[in-house]
């Protein structure tokens, strides 16, 4: 959790407006993770992120509100550490790799987080599960080998990758929904063979295609 | 395949008497026995709750909306199930075992990877022709709740166990990744649904086909057997 800042800290008043923000989506997420999306209330997200009511109100219309922001906010940090991670590898399945073992490491070091991403997300309002949607496009992207990069990774289907996104969801889904957040960079090395496995598939048998056709 | 894809009716699978219409049954004495009425009454609960979802949502469903759409009281419900979430795992686990056992029939005598495709096609049919089922399996499942979520879980293992029998063992290659797969090919199926695109389903199984078969045959051939 985030500290609470202490009333004439000396910090500007963006800081103040920062830090608050943070507060309550941390505890909007500790309390989605306590009662679930439905049974949660205003009043256990400002009690457990030590902010007023009228505080909460300043910043966000409603609980629908608050939670699209703090998707977005969460979404947006993931996506910032495997980027970083990833922007340290030049070959692709190395940032791949990368890629995954920061984004699995950051999803483990926040429970509430990876629930509120992985689980409540999908089963809240049709708006959050299209923002889901885009998410998975954009993880998908990410999943296809590049063309013509030198390194010898055939292209893979779009759908392929779409496919292999929602399947990566939906297995993360499944682990956090067992209580097993913190034990995500475990399936690092099986989620990396699963993620290779169609374009490693499309260039090893492409190999075996051409030479058969040779022979 | 030319005949048409069974229905999904949970009210359909109480065994009837003879020559007896489905549906409420007539109120006082009708000779049956009790326990037929308990178990008409709970299916048709259940055969509401079902046809209620695609118009609702499972958050925005109330017991009004089914007690009125099962034509029972509220304390008939309540006699049956604990809540809504009870009614619904009943619903899914119906229909998911009913889904299981269409694709276990239509792959019966048949060898990987041709089992493969013929029971995503069997699933695409019969979720195509029974859309209340493909909302539920597909789109409420995710929504209502975790016992709901781990019990997609454990019907896509089945699944996966069932189209992927017989496949020659791939060491290197993940033991749970036809699960993995299904998993992604079930978010396809939701993209889908929620796009109304529940009818031309059967039109995505060379797609869905070759991506399940892409880690294990290569691009080549998953494409010649997709096709």
């Amino acid at each position: 959790m985030v500290e609470k800042i202490r009333p004439r800290s000396g910090l500007s008043r963006d800081e103040v407006v920062a830090n608050q923000r943070r507060r309550i989506f941390d505890g909007f997420a500790l309390a989605l993770a306590y009662h679930g999306y439905e049974d949660t209330k205003v009043t256990d997200i400002v009690e457990l992120a030590g902010v007023s009511r009228a505080t909460f109100y300043e910043r966000f219309e409603s609980k629908e509100s608050c939670f699209a922001a703090a998707y977005e906010d969460g979404a947006e940090r993931l996506v910032a550490a495997v980027a970083e991670a990833a922007a340290g590898e030049v070959r692709w399945a190395n940032q791949l790799s990368a890629g995954l073992r920061a984004g699995l490491d950051f999803l483990a070091k926040d429970p509430p987080l990876a629930n509120l991403l992985l689980v409540e997300a999908l089963a809240s309002a049709r708006p959050l599960r299209l923002e889901h949607e885009r998410s998975l496009e954009r993880l998908a992207e990410a999943l296809r080998p590049p063309d013509g990069d030198g390194q010898g990774w055939k292209a893979i289907p779009e759908e392929t990758a779409r496919m292999l996104a929602g399947g990566l969801a939906s297995h993360l889904s499944g682990r956090v929904l067992a209580g097993e957040a913190d034990k995500l960079p475990e399936l690092h090395d099986s989620l990396l063979q699963y993620l290779l496995a169609p374009a490693a598939a499309a260039t090893l048998h492409s190999v075996d295609d051409r030479r058969s056709a040779a022979l | 395949m030319t005949d048409d894809p069974p229905r999904f009716d949970p009210g359909g699978f109480v065994e009837l008497p003879d020559k007896l219409a489905l549906g409420q049954l007539p109120p006082g004495r009708h000779g049956l026995p009790r326990s037929f009425v308990v178990r008409n009454q709970r299916l048709r609960i259940v055969s509401a709750l079902l046809r209620m979802l695609p118009l609702h949502g499972y958050a925005e469903t109330t017991i009004g909306h089914i007690t009125g759409e099962a034509r029972v009281s509220r304390q008939a419900f309540y006699g049956q199930f604990a809540g809504k979430e009870e009614c619904f795992l009943e619903a899914y686990d119906l229909g998911s075992a009913w889904l299981c056992e269409g694709v276990e029939k239509a792959t019966d005598d048949q060898a990987w990877p041709a089992r493969l495709r013929t029971g995503v096609g069997e699933i695409l049919r019969l979720l195509a022709a029974n859309p209340a089922l493909a909302h539920l399996i597909a789109i409420e499942a995710v929504q209502a709740g975790s016992a709901a979520r781990k019990r997609q879980q454990a019907s896509l293992a089945r699944l996966a166990e069932i189209l992927g029998r017989d496949r020659p063992d791939r060491p290197e290659l993940p033991a749970d990744l036809e699960q993995l797969l299904l998993g992604g090919a079930l978010s396809v199926l939701a993209r889908h649904v929620e796009n109304d695109r529940i009818e031309q389903l059967p039109e995505i199984e060379s797609a869905l086909v070759e991506c399940l078969l892409l880690p294990y045959l290569g691009a080549a051939k998953s494409k010649k057997i997709a096709a």
